[in-house]
C-alpha cells in the first residue's frame, strides 16, 4: 500500500518540505530507498527496521520501497527517520491514513525507538507554517522551538510507539505552550557585569554606548592591561533589547547549527561570539561540504568580538569585509547557494604595537617599522568599515584606586534603549532596524541635512579625504549621537563627535 | 685617463680605509701619482691585504665603466682638491678623500651658508617629532642648511619638515649613494635629491653596515656649524656624533626632555656636560649668529570662545588623553569633543596620536 508523510528539511537557513512517501508490495523482501540521499539520510533505514523492531512492530517480509521528494534536492540529516518510521506503519495499515494526514512529522529514533531532538527544527516548522500546515508532531527536545510559531499546533513526542499510539487516536498529547512574554521577562532579571566597575576611560566607554546604540562596529586600540576586554565583556549589559523578530532570526541560526539549548525555545540575550584568533576563514564565515553558519551568522543581530585582530590570519579578517557590507553571507555550491544572514556589530580590540606599550616611548621597545608593520597587519578596507576608532591608555594607579563616581550599566543602557526606540520607530516601514544599517538611498531618505551641516560635512570630507564608504559612515554615526541625545535633527555638533571617534586615518602612529 | 677618474679608482676601492687612502696621497702627492706607483714602493707603505685590494680596482676599463654608471645614476664624485669639495670638511681630521654626490645644488656645500646638523633617536616619541617640527620650522625663515643622516626618525623628520618648508637640506648616508635607507624614505630619497643634495662616501649599490653609521656621523658633524641633539636615548648613535663635534670644534645643542623619559637621558647628559640647552629655534639663531633672511609677518591675533579657552588651558606641551582632559573639567566626553575639534580647526592644537592632544 501507499502512503504519503510530510516531513522538512533545511536549506541555508530556510526551511523546505519533503514529501516521504512509503509503498509496500509484494515480492521478494528488500529495504529500498531513493531520492538523492546523503549518507546519513541512507543510513536512516538500519535504524528505522530496528526501532520499529524494538517497538514490538514487525516488518512483513514484502519489497518496501521509501521515496524523498522532490527527488532533486539532496537530503541531509537525520530528521526523516520519524516520518520514514510512520510511513511505514501506515503502508503497513497499522496507523489510519487519514490520521498521519497534514501533519509534519521530524525527528531522529534511536535502536530502542526513542526519538532525538534534531537540529534546524525552527526554520523547517516555520517554513511548514507558511505552507498552510497547522500541526506537527517534533522531538521533546525541540517541543520548545517549535512552539514558538504562533498558530502551530505542536505535539513533542518521546518515543515512536507513543507516537504512532497518537496517530491511532488511542493517547492524547497536550499540545506545546511557551509563554514569549514570561521568556523575554526573564531575560532582564539576569544579572550584567556592571560599567561601574571600570574607572575612567570615559572615552572608551562613550564610545561603546554610541556603538552599542546604532549596533555600530568599533575598533579599541591600547595597551595590554589598559581595559580593553573587561569593557567588551560588560557590552552584553548595554546592548539593545532584543525584539522577537530579531529573536525568531537568531534562534534559527542557533537550531541549524545545533546551538540551541534543549528545552529552550528561543534566544532571548543577544549573543557574544568571541572566537579564538586561530581561527579559519570557514569557521568565520562559515562553509563546510553542507555550509553551516560560521560566527559571523552566529553573531547575527548581535555582537563579534575579536580580541588581538592583528593576530587573526589576514585571509581571516577579508573575508568578513563583503558581509559587513550586506548583512549576509552567500556560499555557494555547485547544487545550491546558501545566504546566511550575519548582520553582527564587530568589536575588535588589539595593542597598538608589538611590545604592546606604543605610544608610551618609555615602555615600548619596539623599531618603528615594527609598530608600522603591525599596524597594518589590518587592512585600509577593513578599517574603513570600522565607525568608531578608540584609542585606549592605561589608568593609572592613583586613578584606579581613587574612589569617584562611574556610571553604571543600568543608565547607559536607558539611554541606548531609548535611541532603539527612536530607531524602531523611524524605520518601521524599512527592513532595517539600527542606523549602522542604512544604505546609501536610506541614508539620504532619513538623513536630512541642515545646510550648514552639510558644508561641514563636504569640508571634512575634503579635510579628511575620505572615501565615499567613510563620508557615510561619518553620517550614520552621527544620526545615532543624535538619537542618543533625543534631537531630531542631525548637527554640528553631533557631526564633529561623530568625525571624532571615526579617526581611522590618524593611526595612532607617527 | 682623467684625474677624476684616478680619484674614482680611489674612492671604489673598498677595504682600505679613509686614513690609509690619506696617508697614501700624502705620500704621492695624487691620485694619478699614486696610480703610477712602483708596486715595490706600495708594499712598504701597504699590508698586503690592503695591496691586494688597492690593486683589485687597479684596472682602467673598470674605472672607466664605474664612471659611466655614476653618470647614468646621476651621480658625481668630489674629492680633496675638487673645486666643489666642501671647505668645511677640510679642517677636520680624517676628511674623506673622495665624496659621492647626487643632485645639482652644490651651492650648499659652498660653507657660505650656515649649516646645522640634526640629529636623534631612531624610534622619536611624539615630543621628538613635535620638537623636530617647531624647531626647524622656526628656522626655515634663515638662510641655513639642515644637515641629517636620512635614518628612520628624528633625522627623517627633519628632512621631511625643511622639505616641507621649501628649505635647504643635505642628506649624508651611511649606505651606497643610491641606496635610500631604511627602505621607507625612498621617496624622501628623491625628494631631497631633486631639492637638496646626497652625499655619501660610498659607491654605488653598497649595503649598510653598522660599522658604516659612525663614519657617516663625522662627515654630518664636520660639514655643520653646531649639532643639534634631538631625543637621544643614553647610548645612542647620536651621541658619537655630537662626540664627533666637539672633536672638530663644532657647537653642540642638545634639546632637555623630562628625566623620566629613556629617549631624553642622552640629552640630559649632553646638557649636563656642557653642550648648549636649546628650547627654541631662537637659541639656534643666537648659537649660529645667523641673519634674518626674511621678517616674519606679525602674528595673527586668534581669539577663543569661553569653553575654549578653558578646555585649551587643560591642553599641556605634551600629548595628554582626552580622558584625562575630561576629569581635569569634570565634564562629559561629549560636552569637550566639539570644541576640542574646533581648537583643532583653529590650529591651536593637535592629536600626534589618536585621542591624544597637543598644543601646537
Amino acid at each position: 500500500m501507499y502512503s504519503s508523510i510530510i516531513s522538512g528539511g533545511i536549506l541555508g537557513v530556510e526551511g523546505i518540505l519533503i514529501r516521504v512517501e512509503t509503498d509496500i508490495h509484494d515480492g521478494l523482501p528488500v529495504f529500498n530507498m531513493v531520492g538523492y540521499l546523503s549518507s546519513c539520510v541512507r543510513e536512516a533505514g538500519e535504524r528505522v527496521r530496528t526501532a520499529l523492531k524494538n517497538s514490538m512492530y514487525y516488518l512483513p517480509p514484502k519489497r518496501i520501497t521509501i521515496n524523498l521528494s522532490p527527488a532533486d534536492v539532496r537530503k541531509e540529516g537525520t530528521a526523516f527517520d520519524l516520518p520514514i518510521a510512520i510511513g511505514i506503519l501506515v503502508s503497513m495499515g497499522m496507523i489510519p491514513e487519514k490520521n498521519a494526514k497534514g501533519i509534519l512529522l521530524i525527528g531522529e529514533l534511536s535502536l530502542d525507538g526513542h526519538v532525538n531532538a534534531v537540529r534546524g527544527v525552527l526554520s523547517v516548522v516555520h517554513h511548514a507554517f507558511k505552507q498552510g500546515i497547522r500541526r506537527c508532531i517534533v522531538p521533546k527536545g525541540n517541543g520548545k522551538e517549535a512552539a514558538l510559531i504562533a498558530g502551530m499546533e505542536v505535539f513533542a513526542v518521546t518515543t515512536l510507539s507513543e507516537t504512532a499510539s497518537f496517530l491511532n487516536g488511542d493517547l492524547d498529547l497536550i499540545p506545546e505552550q511557551v509563554d514569549i512574554k514570561q521568556i523575554f521577562l526573564r531575560q532582564e532579571s539576569e544579572p550584567y557585569e556592571d560599567f561601574a566597575d571600570i574607572k575612567g576611560q570615559a572615552v572608551l566607554k562613550r564610545g561603546m554606548e554610541i556603538a552599542a546604540a546604532g549596533m555600530h562596529n568599533i575598533l579599541m586600540t591600547g595597551a595590554a592591561g589598559s581595559g580593553k576586554s573587561m569593557i567588551a565583556k560588560r557590552l552584553p549589559g548595554i546592548l539593545p533589547r532584543l525584539t522577537f523578530e530579531e529573536s525568531i532570526e537568531i534562534t534559527k541560526i542557533y537550531s541549524i547549527a545545533g546551538l540551541l539549548p534543549e528545552n529552550e525555545a528561543l534566544i532571548t540575550k543577544r549573543p557574544f561570539r568571541a572566537p579564538h584568533h586561530t581561527i579559519t576563514p570557514t569557521a568565520l564565515a562559515g562553509g563546510g561540504v553542507i555550509p553551516r553558519p560560521g560566527e559571523i551568522s552566529l553573531s547575527h543581530n548581535a555582537v563579534l568580538f575579536l580580541d588581538e585582530l592583528p593576530e587573526f590570519n589576514r585571509n581571516t579578517l577579508e573575508v568578513m569585509r563583503q558581509p559587513m557590507e550586506d548583512g549576509a553571507v552567500t556560499i555557494s555550491r555547485l547544487n545550491a547557494t546558501y545566504r546566511f544572514p550575519a548582520n553582527f556589530m564587530l568589536v575588535a580590540a588589539r595593542n597598538s604595537c608589538p611590545c604592546g606599550h606604543y605610544p608610551d616611548m618609555n615602555k615600548c621597545t619596539c623599531t618603528l617599522r615594527e609598530i608600522r608593520r603591525y599596524q597594518a597587519k589590518i587592512s585600509k578596507p577593513l578599517l574603513d568599515r570600522i565607525d568608531i576608532n578608540v584609542e585606549v591608555t592605561p589608568v593609572e594607579a592613583e586613578k584606579l584606586f581613587e574612589k569617584g563616581y562611574e556610571e553604571s550599566s543600568e543608565r547607559i543602557r536607558e539611554r541606548v534603549y531609548h535611541a532603539q526606540s527612536r530607531q524602531q520607530l523611524r524605520y518601521q516601514n524599512e527592513q532595517i532596524r539600527f542606523n549602522s544599517q542604512l544604505d546609501t538611498s536610506l541614508c539620504d531618505k532619513y538623513i536630512v541635512l541642515g545646510s550648514s551641516e552639510k558644508d561641514f560635512l563636504v569640508h571634512m570630507y575634503q579635510a579628511l579625504s575620505l572615501s565615499a564608504r567613510g563620508g557615510y559612515r561619518i553620517l550614520k554615526l552621527a544620526r545615532t549621537i543624535a538619537d542618543l541625545e533625543d534631537c531630531d535633527k542631525v548637527s554640528i555638533s553631533h557631526l564633529k563627535e561623530a568625525v571624532f571617534y571615526r579617526n581611522i586615518d590618524k593611526a595612532g602612529g607617527i | 685617463m682623467t684625474k677624476e677618474q684616478y680619484y674614482l679608482w680611489l674612492g671604489i676601492t673598498n677595504g682600505i680605509s679613509n686614513s690609509v687612502k690619506k696617508k697614501l696621497l700624502d705620500f704621492f702627492g695624487d691620485a694619478e701619482a699614486l696610480w703610477n706607483a712602483d708596486r715595490n714602493v706600495l708594499k712598504r707603505l701597504l699590508n698586503e691585504q690592503q695591496m691586494q685590494r688597492l690593486m683589485k680596482t687597479h684596472n682602467r676599463e673598470d674605472v672607466e665603466t664605474y664612471g659611466r654608471n655614476l653618470e647614468k645614476n646621476h651621480v658625481s664624485l668630489l674629492y680633496i682638491g675638487h673645486p666643489y669639495y666642501p671647505e668645511k670638511l677640510l679642517s677636520i681630521p680624517d676628511a674623506p678623500v673622495t665624496l659621492f654626490v647626487r643632485g645639482s645644488h652644490m651651492e650648499l656645500l659652498s660653507g657660505e651658508t650656515k649649516s646645522l646638523a640634526v640629529v636623534g633617536a631612531r624610534n622619536l616619541s611624539p615630543y621628538g617629532k613635535q620638537t623636530v617640527e617647531e624647531i626647524i620650522r622656526g628656522l626655515l625663515p634663515y638662510d641655513i642648511v639642515i644637515i641629517s643622516g636620512m635614518a628612520a626618525g628624528i633625522d627623517g623628520a627633519a628632512h621631511q619638515e625643511v622639505l616641507a618648508g621649501g628649505g635647504k637640506t643635505v642628506a649624508v648616508l651611511g649606505s651606497g649613494i643610491n641606496v635610500p635607507y631604511p627602505e621607507e624614505h625612498k621617496l624622501l630619497y628623491r625628494a631631497i635629491s631633486e631639492q637638496g643634495l646626497i652625499l655619501s662616501e660610498y659607491g654605488l649599490n653598497l649595503r649598510p653596515e653598522a660599522w658604516y653609521f659612525p663614519l657617516r656621523n663625522r662627515i654630518i658633524s664636520g660639514l655643520s656649524d653646531a649639532v643639534l641633539v634631538i631625543e637621544a636615548k643614553k647610548k645612542s648613535g647620536s651621541l658619537i656624533t655630537a662626540d664627533q663635534a666637539l672633536e672638530q670644534g663644532r657647537d653642540v645643542g642638545a634639546v632637555p626632555g623630562r628625566i623620566y623619559d629613556v629617549n631624553s637621558i642622552g640629552c640630559n647628559n649632553l646638557i649636563k656636560n656642557g653642550a648648549a640647552c636649546i628650547t627654541s629655534a631662537d637659541d639656534l639663531v643666537d648659537l649660529l649668529r645667523l641673519d634674518q633672511k626674511i621678517v616674519r609677518g606679525k602674528c595673527k591675533k586668534i581669539t577663543l570662545a569661553p569653553e575654549e579657552k578653558m578646555v585649551y588651558s587643560c591642553v599641556r606641551l605634551e600629548p595628554r588623553h582626552i580622558d584625562d582632559i575630561c576629569r581635569e573639567l569634570d565634564l562629559r566626553v561629549s560636552d569637550i569633543l566639539g570644541v576640542l575639534f574646533d581648537l583643532e580647526q583653529k590650529g591651536m592644537i593637535k592629536q600626534p596620536v589618536r585621542n591624544h592632544f597637543v598644543r601646537t
